[in-house]
Parts: structure tokens; C-alpha cells; sequence
């Protein structure tokens, strides 16, 4: 095991828990992280473990109760630039304001033929569409 | 040509206004180099709560520094060039945080830990995922998932 710089290990973590929230949000949340040009969308506070379906999302599934519990779209700016062309029907405004996540994901279902990946999708949807979650992108 | 290419000439130290640093093992010589963590995502892990606060805390540092695998060249479809240089830092704690209940446990069986440094040495995300069935040290798909393998 290797341990470089106990100090400054400390220091990141007593700034990291520093800014922890006293109690867990409730309900959906998402964020758009511009260093991986992701968005991460949880639907619970569960630990969850990672599986990448597809290209555009990994889902996140309950460690206990293996429902899914949130998921990461990858890819955002490629795939908004893929949707709007090939399908001049779907519109996303993201001119002036956040994004639907809801659209996101219905987008994502259009190219699925899998029944499995396709009711992930859904629930996924169903989740942001209720929440009305969405995120500011930098696609510039 | 980026810092996480095979071959690149770069600093092992890295500051950046806005994120934090922490040290990594460099992926050139297996020594240690620093990879910056956004304050934004910080805050996006506070914000969530006890368990993302603490995997961030004290999970990705460790992972950081102690891997088991570590691959190159992230996303197998469409990929974009500065994608082939991004890194998956694979590791097996010990350790790991029930979000729910609010404590310590065990590490999730049959599991490890990731986390993704981009082509600025930004580690941008990390999270548990299932093991290869044949090797323990591996995440499932990992052939199809990544590039190369570093280490």
C-alpha cells in the first residue's frame, strides 16, 4: 500500500467533508461535469455500483436493492450535436437555458432495440420527467 | 500530445485555479504525479451528501495511489481524439461507504473501484462497477471498454 503525503491527503479530505450537506437530498438531482462532458443524475441516495450500457449511459444500480438509482450520460456534446442533425423532428432548445434530462434519455431510447437497455431508459426518463431535472451544458 | 499519452513530456507537479490537487500514480514510470479534482464537482459531492463526500474524501485518493490496473484510451465508439488519452485508475479498497446509513463498511464484493482522469489530468469521475468473472483486479469489459492496458 503506498502512502505519499499523509498531510495534504488530510488537508483534501477535511476541505472535501467540510462541504458535505448536513442531510441527504431528496429526490432527483443532476449535474454537468464539463472536464468529462458527463452528466450525472441520481434518483436516490443508495450506494450504487456502475454498468455501462451503452455508449451514451452507464446505469447506476442500488448495491442492496439493484434497482437503478441514477446513471451518466457521456458523450453530451457529441450527442446533441448528432441529434440535432440527424433529427431535425427532436428539438433540444438549449439555446437559452438548462436542458431537459428527460430528453436526453428519450433521444437515447429512440436508437435502442434492446427491451432491456430500452426499460432503463424509461425508468431513467420517467425519473428526470417527473423531477423536471435539468442541467446548464457548456457547449461551447 | 497531452500529459496522459505515453511518451509525453510533462511536470509531475500541477496546480489550477479552481480545483484542488491530489497525487496519483503516474502512468510514464509508476511513481506519483498530481491530478486536479474541480471545485465544482467537489461541491457536486457535498452536496449529495455524507457517502459522496466520503467516497471522494478518502476513496478516489486512495484508488489514486493504489492500483490495481490502470488503462488508457476511454469509450469504444466514436471515440474523440482527446478521449484516447483519458485514464481509468482501477483499484480494490478495502473500504467503502453505505450512503445510506451513513457509515464505514466493508468493500463491495466482487467489485472495484474506478476513476477517470481526462486528457488535463482532471479526475472528472469515479464510481464501484463489477469485476471480471476471471480476473478480480478488472472491471467487467474491460477489452471492450478501453484502449490500452497501462498497467
Amino acid at each position: 500500500m503506498v502512502d505519499f503525503n499523509d498531510s495534504l491527503e488530510s488537508d483534501f479530505a477535511r476541505s472535501v467533508l467540510s462541504l458535505a450537506a448536513e442531510t441527504t437530498p431528496v429526490g432527483p438531482r443532476a449535474f454537468y461535469n464539463k472536464d468529462g462532458d458527463c452528466i450525472e443524475f441520481f434518483i436516490s441516495d443508495e450506494s450504487f455500483y456502475a454498468e455501462r450500457i451503452d455508449g451514451l449511459v452507464t446505469v447506476y444500480y442500488g448495491q442492496e436493492s439493484g434497482e437503478i438509482v441514477g446513471s451518466l450520460i457521456k458523450g453530451v456534446k457529441r450527442f446533441v450535436e448528432q441529434m440535432t442533425k440527424s433529427s431535425p423532428g427532436f428539438v433540444i432548445e438549449i439555446e437559452d437555458g438548462p436542458v431537459r434530462l428527460a430528453h436526453l434519455f428519450t433521444a437515447g431510447m429512440w436508437k435502442q432495440g434492446d427491451s432491456v437497455m430500452r426499460k432503463a431508459y424509461k425508468k431513467l426518463r420517467d425519473a428526470a420527467e417527473e423531477s423536471s431535472a435539468e442541467v446548464e451544458l457548456c457547449l461551447s | 500530445m497531452s500529459d496522459t499519452d505515453r511518451g509525453a513530456t510533462y511536470s509531475k507537479r500541477l496546480e489550477k485555479r479552481f480545483h484542488k490537487t491530489v497525487q496519483a500514480c503516474d502512468p510514464h514510470d509508476g511513481g506519483v504525479w498530481d491530478v486536479l479534482i474541480a471545485s465544482d464537482k467537489i461541491a457536486w459531492a457535498g452536496q449529495n451528501g455524507w457517502g459522496h463526500a466520503h467516497d471522494l474524501a478518502f476513496l478516489v485518493p486512495w484508488s489514486l495511489l493504489n492500483i490495481k490496473q490502470m488503462y488508457r484510451g476511454v469509450r469504444d465508439d466514436e471515440r474523440e481524439i482527446d478521449e484516447d488519452s483519458w485514464l481509468c485508475y482501477v483499484a480494490a479498497p478495502s473500504f467503502a461507504h453505505d450512503h445510506k446509513r451513513k457509515v464505514k463498511v466493508a468493500a463491495w464484493p466482487n467489485q472495484v473501484f474506478l476513476v477517470f482522469v481526462n486528457a488535463q489530468r482532471v479526475a472528472f469521475n469515479w464510481y464501484w462497477c463489477k469485476c471480471d468473472a476471471y480476473d478480480p483486479d478488472a472491471p467487467l469489459d474491460c477489452d471492450s471498454r478501453f484502449k490500452e492496458k497501462v498497467f
